[in-house]
C-alpha cells in the first residue's frame, strides 16, 4: 500500500454556504460509477469466499504459521520504526545540533526507497557473495528471512513516523516543556512526561501507517524469503490457478488490516492535543559536547544504514557489472513502460477524482460520506489482495480484457484514487464556494461556470494529485505483477524478478533508474510538507 | 411611488432546513429603481431570502416574480443564470485567476464588449482593468464585484452584507459611492445588512425581518419615528421601555402620562433624544452615568422606581453623578406587553404626545 498520509483538512469555507441544494444528477452518476469500480473487486472477494469458504485452509497449521510470521514482523517493524522515528524527530527539533535543516532532509530521504529496493540492497551487500565480502572480505552473514525483512522494512518506514513527529513537535507549545523543566524535571524526563504524551496521536497515526505498510508488503518479504500472507497469496496464485485458496488468504489479510485500523481507533483517546499555533518556536536544549556527538553519531549511523549503504550497494553492483562488460539490456524499455503506465494511470485517476471530490466537498450527505469512506477503505487494503480480487474478477466476469493494459490502469485507479481525490478536495476547500454562484448570477450556466471558474482554480490540486499517483504507481509491485500483460515488465517488476534470481547487477541498474525517476520529485513533495 | 412598476414581488415564501425555519410567510415588494435594505439580526433569514430571489435556494412554498415574470412557484424554478439578477457577495467572490476586465467580462458575450470599459469607468476603476484582484484594496475589490454584477445589465441587483468586509474608516465612503453608482445605473437593488445605521442611511425603503418574515417595510424616517412593533422599535435606533397601565385612552407612567388607544399593561418606548433633563431638588430621577462624545452626550438616569432611562442631549448641560433631575419626555409610543412579535392590539400606534406636562 502507499504511504502518503491524507492531507490535514485546511480551514473550510463551507460554513458560509448553505449546503442544502441537491447535487446535479451528472455528478451523482459519474461519482457512483467511479466509486463502484473501486469497490467492485472487494465486493467480489467477499461474495466469492462466502459462497465456497475453504474452512480447511483457514483452520490449517499453514494459516497459523502465516499469522504468526506476519504478526511478528508487523510488531517488530512498527516498534522499531516508531522508536527510531520519534527519537530522530526529537533530536532534530529539540536538541541544539549543527545544521538541523540538513539533518531533517537527509533523515527523511529513505522515504523514497521502495522496500524491495532496500531488500535488494541488503541482500546484495551481505553474505559470502555480497559487497562487504567482495570489497573488504567482511564476513557479514546473509541478511534474509525475518532479520532481513525487519531491517529493510524498518529502515524504509521510519521516515513516516519521523516526518509526522517533526511536524507535531514543531506545532507543540514549548511552554509545556518549560513547565516540566521549572518543576524540576531533566530535559529527557520532561520529554517523556510531557512531549511523548502529546505526540500520541501523531505516533498512533504514523505507527498505523507503518503497520499497514508492513502487513501489505510483498516485495521485501518475497525477496527475503520470509513467509507472510502476501507471499503465500502470490504463491497460491503462481502454483495453481484454483482461485479459492488465494482469495481466502486475501480475505484473512483484509481482516488483519481491519483489526489494525480498529485498534488504532480504539486507542486514540479523546484529548485535544495540539495547540493551534505556538506563540514562539520550540527551544532547543543544549547538550554537553559529548552528548551532542553521541546524538550526531546515532543519527549518522541511521543515515549510513538506511541511505548510504543501500545506494552504495546499488552503485557498486552497477560499476562491477560495467567493469565486467555485462550488458544492461532492457532497462530503457522497462523505464519507458513504467513512465507510460504511470502517466496514463495518473491522468485517469486525476480525471476520476474530479467528480468524486466535488461531490464530497460541495454536496456532503450521508451517501457521499459513505462513498468517501469506501474509497479510503480500499486504499488501506494490501495491494496484493486488491490485485488478486481484480485478477479473478476479470478472469471470471470480463474475460476479454484479462491481462490487458486497461485492467492494469483501472487497478491503479482503484488503488490510488484517494491520493488524487484528496488533493482535489484540499484545493476545492481552499476556493470560495461563492465563485460558481457569482458566475451563474452573471448568466453563465452551471457546467460552464464549473469549467471556466472552478477547474482552473483547482488545476494545481488536480496536477499535484496526479503527480502523487504517478510516483506511487512507478514503484507499485504486487498488483502490477498479477495484472500486467504477459511480458510487460516495468522497472519495479524488473527489479523484483532480477533480484529474485540473484542478478544483482541488472537489478541494481533498474533500481537506480527507478530512484532517479521517482525519488527526486517524491523528496521534493515530502520536504515541502515539512516546511509548511 | 404608487404609479411605479413593481420590480420584485415575493409572496408567502417558506424555507426550512430540517427543524430550522429560515423563512416563514416572507412577503416583499420592491419598486422599480428603489434601493431596499433588508435589515434584521443574524439568523433571521435575510440571506436566505436574498439567495432565494437569486435562485441559489429553492423555497419550500411561495412565489417570486421579477418584472412581472414568474420565476418561482410550486412548479416553476428558473435557474439562477436565467433570472437576469446580479449578485454581489459578502466576500466579493472575485475570480482570483482573472484580471479585473476578465472578471467584468465574464457575464458578457465577448471579452471585447465595450460594456466592460464602460462599467469599469462607472465604478471609478478606469485604468485598472489589467490588475488582478489580489492587487486591489478592499474598497476596489468591492467595486469590481459591483461592476461585474452590473455589466450584463441585470434587472435587479442583490447585495449580501456588501460593506461588512470593509474597515470602519472606509465603510462610510464606499457606502456613499455604491449608492451613487446604483443611482447612476438606475438599477433596482436589494441589500442585506444587520447594521441598522447602514440600512437607514442607504435605503429608500427598509424592510425589517424577524424570525423569517418581514415585520415592517417603510421609509427610513417612517420606520424610525413610527415602528410598528416593540421589536422594530428596539432594533432600529436606541429605545428604552418604561412600564405603565393604560385605560380610557391614557397611559400613566413615572415619566408622564401619554395618549394611547391600548388597554391594560403596556410598555412605553422612549427614544433618548426625546428625553430632556432639568436639574431640580425634587426631580423624579438621579444621574446614574454619563458618556461625553463632544457633539452630544448620553446620560443614563435612574428613575425613582429604579428603571434606567437614556437621554441624549447636546454638549450642555453638565450634570454630576447622583444629581437629582426632572425627566420630561416629548414623544413616546405604547406597545402591548404581551407583545410576542405581533402587532399592537389596536392597530398601528401613532406617536403620542404627552397629554399632561
Amino acid at each position: 500500500m502507499s504511504m502518503i498520509a491524507r492531507d490535514a483538512e485546511p480551514q473550510s469555507l463551507d460554513s458560509v454556504t448553505h449546503r442544502t441544494n441537491q447535487a446535479p444528477r451528472w455528478l451523482w452518476v459519474t461519482s457512483l460509477l467511479v466509486v463502484s469500480v473501486v469497490v467492485a473487486p472487494l465486493a467480489y472477494i467477499t461474495v466469492e469466499v462466502a459462497r465456497q469458504p475453504s474452512w480447511g485452509l483457514i483452520w490449517s497449521g499453514r494459516t497459523a504459521e502465516l499469522l504468526f510470521n506476519t504478526t511478528v514482523l508487523v510488531a517488530a517493524v512498527t516498534t522499531t520504526a516508531t522508536t527510531i522515528g520519534v527519537g530522530a524527530a526529537w533530536a532534530v527539533t529539540r536538541v541544539r545540533l549543527p545544521m538541523p535543516a540538513l539533518w531533517t532532509s537527509v533523515l527523511a530521504l529513505p522515504l523514497v526507497i521502495p522496500s524491495y529496493v532496500a531488500a535488494l540492497a541488503y541482500l546484495a551487500a551481505s553474505g559470502p557473495n555480497g559487497m562487504f565480502a567482495q570489497l573488504w572480505s567482511w564476513p557479514v552473514p546473509r541478511l534474509e528471512g525475518l532479520l532481513g525483512s525487519w531491517l529493510a522494512l524498518s529502515l524504509t518506514t521510519y521516515p513516516y513516523v519521523f516526518l509526522v513527529s517533526v511536524i507535531a513537535l514543531r506545532r507543540m507549545d514549548p511552554s509545556l516543556e518549560e513547565v516540566a523543566r521549572s518543576l524540576g524535571k531533566s530535559p529527557l524526563r520532561g520529554f517523556f512526561l510531557v512531549v511523548v504524551g502529546q505526540l500520541r496521536p501523531a505516533i498512533g497515526a504514523s505507527g498505523l501507517l507503518v503497520a499497514l505498510y508492513t502487513l501489505s508488503d510483498f516485495g521485501a518479504v518475497s525477496l527475503m524469503r520470509y513467509d507472510t500472507f502476501t507471499k503465500a497469496i502470490y504463491a497460491q496464485w503462481a502454483v495453481r490457478i484454483d482461485r479459492t485458496p488465494a482469495l481466502t488468504l486475501a480475505l484473512v489479510l483484509i481482516l488483519l488490516a481491519a483489526i489494525i485500523l480498529w485498534i488504532e481507533q480504539r486507542t486514540r483517546g479523546r484529548a485535544e492535543y495540539f495547540t493551534k499555533r505556538p506563540s514562539r518556536p520550540p527551544k532547543r536544549t543544549r547538550l554537553s559536547r559529548r552528548a551532542t556527538w553521541a546524538v550526531q553519531g546515532a543519527l549518522g549511523g541511521l543515515v549510513v544504514l538506511a541511505l548510504i549503504v543501500p545506494i552504495s550497494v546499488l552503485i557498486f553492483w552497477l560499476l562491477r557489472g560495467l567493469a565486467n562488460d555485462q550488458t544492461l539490456t532492457n532497462v530503457g524499455l522497462a523505464g519507458l513502460r513504467s513512465v507510460t503506465v504511470s502517466g496514463v494511470a495518473a491522468l485517469a485517476a486525476a480525471v476520476a477524482a474530479i467528480p468524486v471530490a466535488v461531490l464530497f466537498v460541495r454536496f456532503p450527505s450521508r451517501a457521499s460520506r459513505l462513498m468517501e469512506r469506501a474509497i479510503w477503505a480500499v486504499y488501506a487494503l494490501p495491494h496484493i489482495t486488491v490485485g488478486v480480487a481484480i485478477l479473478f474478477f476479470t478472469v471470471t466476469l470480463v474475460r476479454p480484457i484479462y491481462q490487458s493494459l486497461l485492467v492494469l490502469i483501472a487497478a491503479y485507479v482503484v488503488l490510488f484514487l484517494p491520493q488524487a481525490s484528496g488533493a482535489v478536495e484540499t484545493a476545492l476547500r481552499q476556493i470560495d464556494p461563492h465563485i460558481e454562484e457569482a458566475g451563474r448570477s452573471m448568466g453563465v450556466g452551471q457546467m460552464r461556470s464549473f469549467l471556466r471558474l472552478t477547474v482552473p482554480l483547482i488545476g494545481r490540486g488536480i496536477a499535484s494529485g496526479g503527480a502523487l499517483v504517478f510516483l506511487t504507481v512507478m514503484k507499485e509491485l504486487p498488483a502490477t505483477l498479477l495484472l500486467r500483460p504477459t511480458g510487460y515488465d516495468t522497472l519495479a517488476l524488473a527489479i523484483w524478478q532480477q533480484a529474485n534470481e540473484g542478478l544483482y547487477t541488472r537489478a541494481s541498474s533498474s533500481a537506480l533508474v527507478l530512484l532517479a525517476i521517482s525519488a527526486v520529485p517524491m523528496f521534493l513533495i515530502a520536504t515541502r510538507t515539512i516546511r509548511s | 411611488m404608487i404609479d411605479q412598476e413593481l420590480a420584485i414581488r415575493v409572496r408567502g415564501l417558506d424555507k426550512a432546513y430540517g427543524n430550522t425555519v429560515a423563512l416563514q410567510g416572507f412577503n416583499l415588494d420592491v419598486w422599480e429603481g428603489n434601493l431596499v435594505g433588508l435589515l434584521g439580526p443574524s439568523g433571521c433569514g435575510k440571506t436566505t431570502a436574498l439567495r432565494a430571489i437569486a435562485g441559489f435556494e429553492r423555497p419550500d412554498h411561495g412565489t417570486i416574480d421579477i418584472h412581472g415574470r414568474r420565476i418561482v412557484d410550486a412548479t416553476t424554478f428558473v435557474l439562477p443564470e436565467k433570472r437576469n439578477v446580479g449578485m454581489v457577495f459578502q466576500d466579493y467572490a472575485l475570480f482570483p485567476h482573472m484580471s479585473v476586465a476578465s472578471n467584468v467580462a465574464f457575464g458578457l458575450p465577448s471579452r471585447d464588449d465595450p460594456r466592460v470599459g464602460e462599467v469599469i469607468e462607472m465604478v471609478g476603476l478606469a485604468g485598472l482593468g489589467t490588475r488582478m484582484p489580489h492587487e486591489l484594496s478592499g474598497g476596489q475589490q468591492q467595486r469590481v464585484a459591483l461592476a461585474r454584477a452590473l455589466a450584463p445589465g441585470p434587472g435587479v441587483i442583490l447585495l449580501d452584507e456588501p460593506f461588512s468586509n470593509l474597515d470602519a474608516t472606509l465603510r462610510d465612503r464606499v457606502r456613499r459611492e455604491v449608492r451613487s453608482i446604483l443611482r447612476e445605473a438606475e438599477t433596482t437593488a436589494v441589500f442585506v445588512t444587520h447594521d441598522q445605521e447602514e440600512a437607514l442611511a442607504l435605503s429608500d425603503v427598509v424592510a425589517v425581518m424577524e424570525n423569517g418574515t418581514i415585520v415592517q417595510a417603510a421609509t427610513p424616517d417612517e420606520l424610525y419615528l413610527n415602528p410598528s412593533t416593540r421589536f422594530v422599535a428596539a432594533f432600529v435606533g436606541d429605545a428604552d421601555f418604561v412600564p405603565g397601565v393604560a385605560k380610557q385612552g391614557k397611559v400613566v407612567t413615572p415619566i408622564g402620562t401619554f395618549a394611547t388607544a391600548l388597554d391594560g399593561n403596556v410598555s412605553v418606548m422612549v427614544r433618548p433624544e426625546s428625553v430632556s433633563l432639568a436639574p431640580t431638588e425634587n426631580g423624579n430621577a438621579t444621574i446614574h452615568d454619563r458618556e461625553f462624545f463632544g457633539h452630544d452626550q448620553l446620560y443614563v438616569v435612574r428613575l425613582n422606581d429604579g428603571h434606567l432611562l437614556r437621554a441624549r442631549t447636546g454638549p450642555m448641560p453638565i450634570l454630576d453623578r447622583h444629581q437629582r433631575v426632572q425627566v420630561s419626555v416629548r414623544t413616546a409610543i405604547a406597545y402591548p406587553n404581551e407583545d410576542s412579535g405581533g402587532h399592537p392590539s389596536s392597530g398601528v400606534p401613532g406617536p403620542t404626545r404627552q397629554v399632561e406636562p
